[in-house]
């Protein structure tokens, strides 16, 4: 919930839509001046297809750049989620974790290089040269379970010199991170041009959209793929949309978030250490993942319950997601209740393991 | 109860074209058979 919840103004924007129509025989007027707005704000865009789920955009994005390409083969970081479709949870199967459901032809197309290691996608393409597609990938790394990494000086620039050498496409998964570092794209802040780029979570602030922007170039092959689905054209939730983003140009969110984010990580680190624990935040100040150093996860999830406990909503296993709604009031009561959770915690030096 | 102006169905549908591959009709895919 990117704004918060309950945003007035974009509930009321998906009220008036509602009234007006919803799901209904064909697409709304509002599709269109949704498609048109996002057009004008996002940098890379020039068209926008629209689904349900982060998911839908990730897959359709694929679907787009095999039938534009001719080849089969995608390429992704490590650990890097891309929603649930049977092409990508392939790619999260190893001897150690079972991935119900899927089968080795699932897989068969699917290659993963580390992050940050363009020298690493190099090779793939030296291996396999003219077969890769795409290669998709979130603008930073932020894996569940693992802290995150922001891309090295020079990662995107050179990712994106080998695509277009070797007629690979480019696409940015911002499902999560998008509109946090830049409402015209988080590649925008991180210097490169994709040629797809996925949305979802946060473009309708909570009501079910997503949407697949790409490059003019890929206009007439998208228009080529099925994919669709029965509530694909809601109007009320891309009301919602056009809302939001209209919103979160008045009120420039991305810096409003990463300033409270800064302000947040800054403060909660400080707290950790007055009690002699440390507490790294990685990934986007917007988006920060947490985890306390040099202790057991166990422990870290131990102090993760003495502040949910205390009634401050953290995890111990995933990025956060700061809203425009958070204010100094949260910011003072959280750093309260995460004061008594170290207290309650007692001495770091019981949890240090080796 | 709103209803729409059908008049701005020509002008709705040729902006669509410019900005949702195959317009309003994009996610079917336009030249692929349907199931």
């Amino acid at each position: 919930m990117i704004l918060g919840y309950n945003h007035p103004l974009i509930d009321e924007a998906a009220r008036a839509q509602y009234d007006k129509g919803n799901t209904v025989s064909l697409a709304s007027p509002v599709m269109v001046e949704l498609a048109e707005l996002i057009v004008e704000t996002v940098a890379a865009a020039d068209w926008a297809l629209f689904g349900k789920n982060g998911g839908d955009s990730t897959s359709l994005a694929v679907r787009v750049a095999r039938a534009a390409t001719n080849r089969k083969k995608i390429v992704k970081i490590q650990e890097g989620y891309h929603g649930v479709a049977a092409w990508m949870m392939a790619s999260m199967a190893t001897p150690e974790r079972d991935v119900k459901g899927i089968t080795d032809g699932d897989g068969a197309d699917m290659h993963q290089i580390p992050w940050n290691d363009a020298r690493a996608f190099e090779q793939l393409i030296n291996e396999h040269p003219g077969e890769i597609a795409c290669f998709i990938s979130s603008p930073y790394d932020h894996p569940a379970g693992r802290e995150n990494s922001l891309p090295d000086e020079g990662y995107w620039s050179k990712i994106e010199s080998l695509c277009r050498q070797n007629g690979i496409l480019l696409i940015v998964d911002d499902v999560r991170s998008g509109f946090r570092i830049n409402i015209a794209g988080s590649n925008v802040s991180y210097g490169f041009t994709p040629d797809m780029i996925c949305f979802g979570k946060a473009i309708a602030n909570g009501y079910p959209l997503s949407a697949l922007v790409g490059h003019e170039s890929l206009k007439k092959t998208a228009s080529q793929v099925f994919y669709t689905g029965s509530h694909f054209f809601q109007a009320a939730p891309m009301a919602a949309a056009k809302a939001t983003l209209l919103e979160m140009q008045k009120v420039d969110a991305a810096n409003q978030m990463t300033q409270f984010g800064k302000k947040l990580n800054e403060g909660l680190v400080n707290i950790a250490s007055q009690h002699g624990y440390e507490l790294s935040a990685t990934g986007i100040p917007a988006m920060p993942y947490y985890r306390l150093a040099g202790v057991s996860f166990e422990t870290h999830a131990k102090w993760i319950d003495e502040c949910v406990t205390r009634g401050v909503y953290l995890l111990n296993y995933h990025n956060h997601f700061i809203s425009t709604a958070h204010d100094e009031e949260d910011l003072s009561r959280t750093f309260d209740i995460v004061n008594e959770a170290f207290k309650a915690m007692g001495d770091p030096a019981q949890y240090q393991v080796a | 109860m709103d209803v729409f102006d059908t008049q701005k169905s020509d002008d709705l549908l040729t902006r669509a074209r410019e900005v949702i591959p195959g317009g309003i009709f994009g996610h079917y895919g336009t030249s692929s058979s349907r199931p």
